[in-house]
């Protein structure tokens, strides 16, 4: 048994602390990724993380997959530090303004091509900036596998089967699977460990792939923005409905006057 | 006959999900005499659900009952679904925004090679009968309107509890029942269990206190849960206060956590970060307490309140105490 062959699929995303009404272009609906420090999407971490100790039982391979600016490359060790033992990066301007169709296809068509007989591939259940959970589902059908979204307990079985739990808001539902399978993970799969001062030695001798649509050859139709059938229309700010009312005075007058505006309100029901 | 308008029925532990009923009453909004309002309806045991859909709207439903169906899985249902589009070719589908939407709507978008926009808090027509998605943008205070104008089907899930709930007793309509062929089975399913949920005290409080990473002792904590019971409200918070260990993830409110919308919502300690607010800001009235003047909670807040909270909850407390009769 050869082990494992595990893909794990890591987005770069804007650190929540730089997100402000210029990190977004108004008239694209776009991220202005390319001017910020990115950094790995959380539950990115949490797959990595699932990937590693797979990897302990299971052996096999992981490798991690990113679509992105190429400025990420140097960001792609981090990736390697935290258990890839390769990284693939998928970039080129043709791939950009994609939507999760696009960017599911782009992500399928380079594991197709590049990583020959996955048994897994792990996704983190929604990403901090994109956040719209589609990614992993929308790249099981383009690879033709089952899937289980919002995983929160998985383990590999010396019979050869995955058993798992798919999170639900008020429950779960449990499954058996054998692979080829993609997840999505949540964050009460693991904790991840942060890397030790091996493991961001080991990652230095790990390789960064750089892919360009020249080694993918895709179809122009179906990847970046000419291949998302989504499209940003306008970006507008709801009025705030808050009164912003700071309270002024001292502490107790503060508190006096803030139960009485709750009272002639009718917060209190009289 | 009339274009359609399709909202997959979600069912859980045999009752339909709240957004489901939601969704098939803002359908019949959008539809006027324009189109028709269609259940798709997938389970075991169907026959409970037929009068409540007609009743939250539906014109029609379209069935399909297999054992295998019992509960969600993402080997069968969208191939079901995308096998009845390409039969009777919907122009719109709707699916709530739950964990299950969210699993099915990007796979049958995905096998009809189409859109999917993922959690609307907005959806309706234009004047030219574009079907405008409006999601909220990532992170700031902005809205997005997304169009999916070459593509069929148009694709949405929608956020559960935006749109209210219709009921008409009335109402009747046809079903079809459908033969479809079941795919292979790919994942062997065990068991479907259903957890109590312990945050309903938070969803159903009027008055919810919560608290941040500003609150950081067992005294604090204990007076905003006494704060909580003198307004007869919950106790909630942040996620650093679930990381902490002062409250139960049950309580964490915000987008990864519960969405709330009591009357009155306090936050104590609470920088105001947008992860956090989005699961507050449908409060009738927020209240802010905060020791730094420049926490953006304030911009958030109808009433602040600058000062640290050891001084601030204290007279409140007290307030409560003495006019207990009042309030
Ligand atoms: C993917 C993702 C999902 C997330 N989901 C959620 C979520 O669902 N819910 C959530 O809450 N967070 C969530 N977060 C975290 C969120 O981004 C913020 O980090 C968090 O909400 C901040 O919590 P806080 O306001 O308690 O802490 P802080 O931001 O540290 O703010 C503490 C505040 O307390 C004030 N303070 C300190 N001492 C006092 C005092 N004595 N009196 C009065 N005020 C005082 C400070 O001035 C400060 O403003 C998420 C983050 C990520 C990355
Ligand atoms: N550009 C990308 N490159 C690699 N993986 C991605 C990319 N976009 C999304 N993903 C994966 O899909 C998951 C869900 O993302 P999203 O659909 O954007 O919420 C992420 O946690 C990643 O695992």
């Amino acid at each position: 048994m050869p082990g494992l062959q595990i893909a794990v699929c890591v987005k770069f995303v804007l650190d929540p602390k730089d997100v402000s009404e210029e990190s977004i272009d108004s008239a694209t609906g776009i991220i202005n990724r390319a001017k910020y420090k990115l950094v790995i999407n959380p539950l990115d971490k949490h797959a990595l993380f699932a990937a590693r100790q797979l990897q302990k039982v299971a052996g096999g391979v992981v490798t991690a997959v990113s679509m992105g600016p190429p400025s990420i490359a140097e960001d792609l060790t981090e990736i390697l530090s935290l258990g890839a033992d390769h990284a693939f990066l998928l970039s080129d301007s043709l791939f950009a303004g994609a939507d999760t169709l696009a960017t599911s296809y782009t992500l399928a068509c380079g594991i197709k091509k590049f990583i020959s007989n996955f048994d897994l591939i792990l996704c983190g259940a929604k990403s901090l900036d994109g956040s719209t959970a589609q990614v992993g589902p929308q790249l099981a059908i383009h690879l033709g596998v089952p899937c289980v979204t919002n995983v929160s307990a998985l383990s590999w079985q010396q019979n050869g089967f995955f058993n798992l739990r798919m999170k639900l808001e008020d429950g779960y539902l449990s499954f058996t699977v054998k692979p080829p399978v993609l997840f999505t993970v949540n964050r009460n799969l693991n904790t991840p460990q942060p890397p030790t001062l091996m493991d961001i030695v080991m990652a230095r001798s790990k390789k960064v792939t750089v892919i360009s649509n020249q080694d993918l050859g895709l179809d122009l139709n179906h990847v970046g923005l000419a291949g998302s059938p989504t499209r940003f229309k306008d970006m507008f700010y709801p009025p705030s409905k808050r009164k912003r009312e700071l309270l002024s005075g001292l502490p107790e007058e503060m508190v006096n006057t803030l139960f009485q505006e709750l009272r002639t309100k009718g917060i209190f029901g009289q | 006959m009339k274009p359609e308008i399709w909202v997959f029925i979600e069912t859980r532990w045999g009752e339909i999900m709240a957004v489901s009923i939601e969704l098939i009453g803002q359908a019949r909004k959008l539809a006027l005499q324009n189109y028709e309002v269609a259940a798709i309806l997938t389970g075991d045991n169907l026959n409970p659900f037929f009068s409540p859909l007609f009743e939250a709207g539906a014109d029609k439903i379209y069935a399909f009952a297999h054992p295998a169906l019992a509960s969600y899985r993402n080997d069968l249902y969208p191939n079901l679904i995308v096998q009845l589009a390409n039969k009777y070719k919907p122009a719109v589908i709707f699916v709530g925004a739950t964990t299950v939407g969210r699993d099915l709507a990007p796979a049958v978008a995905a096998l009809l090679n189409t859109g999917c926009v993922a959690d609307c808090c907005q959806v309706y027509f234009d004047a030219k009968g574009e079907l405008l998605q409006i999601v909220p943008a990532f992170g700031i205070h902005a809205m997005a309107t997304i169009v999916t104008p070459n593509h069929w089907p148009k694709i949405a899930t929608v956020r559960p509890g935006v749109f209210p709930k219709l009921k008409d007793v009335s109402r009747t309509g046809k079903i079809e029942y459908l033969s479809l062929s079941l795919p292979p089975e790919r994942l062997i399913f065990h068991e479907a269990t259903r957890e109590t949920i312990y945050h309903s005290s938070l969803v159903e409080a009027s008055v919810v206190v919560a608290g941040g990473s500003g609150i950081g002792s067992q005294e604090g904590w204990d007076m905003l849960q006494e704060l909580a019971m003198l307004l007869h409200g919950a106790l909630g918070g942040t996620r650093p206060a679930v990381d902490d260990g002062w409250i139960p993830e049950s309580q964490m409110i915000g987008q990864s956590g519960q969405i709330i919308r009591p009357d009155l919502y306090i936050a104590v300690g609470i920088s105001g970060d947008m992860q956090h607010m989005v699961g507050a800001q449908d409060a009738k009235v927020i209240v802010a307490i905060n020791k730094d003047k420049r926490a953006p909670i304030f911009q958030q807040a109808d009433y602040g309140i600058v000062g640290d909270y050891k001084v601030i909850i204290p007279l409140m407390l007290n307030f409560l105490k003495n006019k207990e009769e009042v309030f």
